[in-house]
């Protein structure tokens, strides 16, 4: 770090303020000032859904939802990191399921609660339009719910919002799972390659890879295809 | 049908549950959030179709959007709340009608006729209304103490309507679910008379209304339809209906 005067913002955690180094993620702010994480923190990345964080700005009415670790703290930024959403979590047997919006329903009768008041699309740090997926449910258009919810990451953020209690993210996952396996297209390719994969077509190579010397597994890496 | 008969219907882009039970508590504002948002849509559309009307084909949809319209919507407090709330501004620009408005105000009961191709040569067909068409009179598409729009259609159709008491009875609604006896009282008094009065087919324009009217029937009872489907038949549409439908029309006309 130089010796220059390091601009710094204030952030409240839970209250408390803290001066941290501008330009850091919410995840990095936290660990600055001392936190350890060990719940609501996954792959760091963007994906994982774990680290949902809500927040107000200073003198703004309106409640925030980021993921920490994509989120960059702002000056006057309120905050509090919401490490896990408890939701009830249905077990189906997806064989015995018809892809219908009744079987949906049936396991989550909640979702016909809906007001439409969009309280959950305002809470989605993914901008997924969230009201109108379950509305898509109940309308019968799985394949519309599965599409717009393709992006959710499950951070929870939207359940725990939801003046219906309903929980958005596991409606998701079943609708998206109802459509992969009984309306989406069957990948002609993909089942070809699991063919081959169960014949045995490519244990020779695999097997050469996992006898192969840690440097020249390297030099392999880095000569690899990359798309551009 | 509606295309046969010179209107042309188009989709909302996003459209929601029409919110079903609108709140009867005064200040309860959050059950009619989503038939404004419905409403908002079509406004939002309003410019690009050329049209401020939305048509809802459902009664309990029809009831709902248009009772919002006529006591949310109206009152420049409750609306301007929801609008805040929804950070969009519904201006009460759109007009809801039901199917039925159509047909009579913009279709027009004499074109109607002039379009049918298979009459339906007199049958006897009891209307049944039920509540959501009618109730509370704000909404109503017709006098809602003796409404004959539906009749009035059957007979630009080539049928008969039959008189019976029942027609604006309830149908029992959600008791279905949770008192089915009282659903299938309902359903033996409203059916029972109109047999008695000697209809063949009954007709309702509600999906509520057609379920409980429909559900466990007997052998003996009348079969119910929509009047839509009645109507497709009549106009020569018949090969749009279902097959199970088409079977239940074609037998009631051909038995008359």
């Amino acid at each position: 770090m130089s010796e220059k005067q390091l601009k710094t913002v204030r952030i409240y955690v839970m209250g408390k303020e803290y001066k941290v180094p501008a330009g850091l993620t919410i995840l990095k702010a936290l660990e600055y000032v001392g936190y350890r994480l060990v719940r609501g923190v996954g792959c760091r990345s963007g994906f994982c859904g774990a680290c949902t964080t809500v927040y107000r700005m200073k003198d703004d009415y309106k409640l925030r939802v980021g993921l920490a670790c994509q989120t960059t703290v702002e000056d006057g930024m309120y905050l509090v990191m919401i490490p896990f959403s408890p939701a009830k979590k249905p077990v189906y047997d997806l064989e015995k399921l018809d892809a219908d919006s009744a079987v949906v329903l049936s396991i989550f009768p909640e979702i016909s609660r809906c007001v439409s008041c969009n309280t959950c699309t305002k809470a989605c740090p993914q901008e997924i339009e969230v009201m109108d997926a379950i509305q898509a449910v109940l309308r019968g258009d799985l394949v519309k719910a599965a599409q717009l919810s393709f992006d959710c990451i499950a951070c929870g953020a939207c359940s725990l919002r939801c003046p219906a209690e309903i929980v958005h993210y596991h409606v998701f996952q079943l609708v998206r799972r109802l459509y992969g396996k009984k309306i989406a297209k069957r990948a002609k390719h993909l089942e070809q390659r699991l063919k081959e994969v169960e014949e045995g077509k490519f244990d020779a190579e695999m097997e050469k890879l996992v006898n192969m010397g840690v440097d020249e597994l390297k030099k392999l890496y880095a000569q690899r295809e990359i798309e551009p | 049908m509606l295309k046969k008969l010179g209107v042309e219907l188009v989709e909302l882009e996003k459209w929601y549950c029409c919110g079903v039970m609108p709140g009867l508590a005064d200040d309860a504002l959050m059950p009619h959030v989503s038939s404004v948002r419905n409403l908002l849509q079509a406004q939002k559309m309003k410019d690009e179709v050329g049209t401020n009307k939305l048509v809802a084909i459902c009664s309990m949809c029809y009831n709902v959007l248009k009772l919002v319209s006529a006591r949310i919507v109206s009152d420049e407090e409750k609306i301007s709340r929801i609008n805040n709330f929804l950070e969009e501004e519904y201006r009460g620009e759109i007009e809801v009608l039901h199917l039925l408005d159509v047909l009579r105000d913009y279709v027009g009961l004499d074109k109607l006729k002039e379009s049918v191709e298979s009459p339906l040569n007199k049958l006897k067909v009891a209307c049944y209304y039920g509540c959501a068409l009618v109730r509370p009179k704000e909404v109503a598409v017709d006098d809602p103490e003796d409404p004959s729009i539906m009749e009035e259609v059957v007979r630009a159709l080539g049928g008969e309507p039959v008189d019976y008491p029942y027609k604006t009875e309830c149908c029992g609604a959600f008791h279905v679910i949770d008192e089915e006896a009282v659903a299938a009282a309902k359903k033996d008094q409203i059916k029972g008379y109109a047999k008695k009065m000697g209809a063949k087919v009954m007709v309702t324009v509600c999906p509520l209304c057609h379920f409980n009217l429909s559900f466990k029937a007997r052998e003996e009872e009348i079969p119910v339809v929509y009047l839509t489907e009645l109507a497709c038949y009549a106009l020569g549409l018949k090969d749009v209906l279902e097959d199970g439908v088409k079977k239940v029309v074609e037998g009631v006309v051909g038995k008359r």
